[in-house]
């Protein structure tokens, strides 16, 4: 019982602090939205260029040749073996007449009946780190003649998306500390204002927990409105950003309207936004009860 | 005319040795004992700096002592941790010299305010306020804003809220500072009345004239030390 009132009564401060703070509460919920905003296009650029990198990795494909005398059943075993290897994710076989089809589709005025390529199985690594490994095992492979030999472009490929990564993980975090560091100062600033009326509620006998919690309801509720809004002007970035993709990197294996990104970044920023609100809200108010 | 301090068991009110130096080493209050008897109302004089503001800060758990103890209704609230300190200010009452009143609340809810704080029912609440703004006669300016009345009508709401917990001990620090001779007279009276009542109450104050007219138990400060003690 004595919660409900408790939370009633803060409730209606925290509306009297949002009402009289008027313009300080729009600056803040302005800035919460712009840093949420902000937070979230990186993000959602960071996902995209690692779908993107690992739908490019995806077509960095090891081709293991076989020898032409093989029979079915001892082509079958490599595959079985092939497929076995912690460093392949997938391993299709390739007939000589598959390979000639291929090859005819790309080059139309190609006239041969007898297939020149032998039969091969085409080898998807787990990750393009795993390449130099998988290679040195299908050499070992009795009944594979050759391997073509990708180390150099999946070494190159790592590190740019290594770079890449570390690039996304730090400019994220930038992000993330500086909309930390905006919206605690601008709750802060809204605080700062109430810091007279703080200063009476504990001489009248309020708790702590008391005085708080409309500020930390006010720094919520900045977060909240900021992360809302962030995420209606999202959507329409979303979709840009996924067009170009897209238009980029056609007939994507990744099929990425399964993972709701969009949904996931917006959940993500309404956590960030309460979470940041509520703590920088915290935060300040803590100063003026010492 | 006597001297000297001698605490009872009845006394409401014990400070024994109390100390609080600020940095570096500005002893504001130094060794300060006095007691004061359940119903009394004393007086605390001194001039500006002499030590009444920050004695009263001590007494009410806004500060915390160097060294010394006191003893509130027999319970010694040096040894509650700061941080429960809400609780020894919900036993008690403070007004001060610049009224300390919410300008964004009505005189209502700035009197409710120190019930709300206690999780008080809302029913209770009305009950409590509008008692408590007829001692102070304000019944008729409940709505109204702080900023829109006069010094005196402010002091009154701010003393309706220190009333309205029915605290152990009322403390007012220098409340007719800011006010002029016949409106200080005027909540004087309101403090007798609610002296009479059987409210304790310790007052600072450095009106001369008011202490004349009163003759009442006075102590005296100076420079942080208790200089004098005078009884009538």
């Amino acid at each position: 019982m004595r919660f409900f009132i408790d939370l009633r009564r803060s409730l209606r401060e925290a509306m009297v602090v949002f009402r009289r703070n008027g313009l300080v509460s729009l600056g803040c919920i302005v800035i919460s939205t712009v840093a949420l905003f902000s937070f979230s296009v990186i993000l959602l650029m960071a996902v995209y260029v690692r779908f993107g990198t690992i739908s490019i990795g995806d077509r960095l494909n090891v081709t293991a040749f076989l020898e032409a005398t093989l029979t079915h059943e001892e082509v079958n075993t490599i595959l079985v073996r092939i497929r076995h290897l912690p460093e392949t994710k997938d391993a299709v076989y390739v007939s000589p007449e598959e390979a000639l089809r291929e090859l005819k589709s790309k080059f139309h005025d190609l006239e041969i009946d007898a297939s020149p390529i032998p039969p091969s199985v085409r080898i998807t690594p787990g990750d393009t780190a795993y390449v130099p490994v998988l290679i040195a095992q299908l050499t070992e492979l009795e009944g594979v003649s050759s391997v073509t030999d990708i180390t150099e472009a999946a070494s190159n490929f790592f590190g740019i998306v290594q770079i890449g990564t570390i690039l996304g993980i730090a400019l994220l975090l930038i992000f993330f500390a500086g909309f930390l560091f905006i919206v605690s100062a601008s709750t802060g600033i809204s605080i700062y204002s109430f810091r007279r009326e703080i200063e009476i509620m504990q001489l009248v006998g309020a708790s702590r927990t008391f005085v708080q919690n409309p500020f930390i309801i006010l720094g919520s509720l900045y977060g909240l409105i900021g992360a809302l809004l962030s995420s209606l002007f999202l959507i329409p970035s979303y979709q840009r950003i996924d067009n170009f993709y897209h238009a980029f990197i056609a007939f994507d294996p990744i099929p990425l309207d399964e993972y709701n990104i969009l949904s996931r970044i917006i959940l993500l920023a309404l956590l960030v936004g309460l979470a940041t609100g509520w703590i920088s809200a915290k935060q300040s108010v803590r100063r003026y009860l010492k | 005319m006597k001297k000297g301090f001698e605490a009872k068991n009845s006394s409401i009110l014990i400070a024994k040795d109390l100390v609080k130096t600020y940095p570096p080493y500005q002893k504001a209050v130094n060794r300060i004992s006095f007691s004061v008897e359940k119903g009394e109302f004393v007086f605390i004089v001194g001039k500006s700096g002499a030590g009444k503001t920050t004695l009263f800060r001590l007494l009410s758990k806004q500060e915390e002592a160097d060294s010394g103890q006191i003893f509130i209704n027999g319970n010694d609230i040096t040894r509650i941790p700061p941080k429960r300190g809400y609780l020894v200010r919900r036993e008690l009452g403070v007004v001060y010299q610049d009224f300390k009143l919410i300008h964004y609340k009505t005189v209502y809810e700035n009197i409710s305010y120190a019930l709300e704080v206690q999780s008080v029912p809302d029913r209770k609440i009305r009950k409590k306020v509008d008692e408590v703004l007829q001692v102070v006669e304000l019944s008729h300016k409940r709505k109204a804003l702080p900023l829109t009345l006069s010094g005196g009508e402010q002091q009154r709401v701010a003393i309706a809220r220190a009333l309205v917990n029915r605290p152990l001990i009322l403390f007012a620090d220098e409340p007719t500072g800011n006010l002029d001779w016949d409106t200080s007279w005027e909540i004087l009276k309101l403090f007798m009345a609610i002296n009479c009542q059987g409210t304790t109450i310790v007052m600072a104050t450095h009106n001369e004239k008011l202490l004349q007219l009163m003759k009442l138990r006075t102590i005296v400060l100076e420079q942080g030390k208790k200089t004098d003690e005078i009884f009538y």
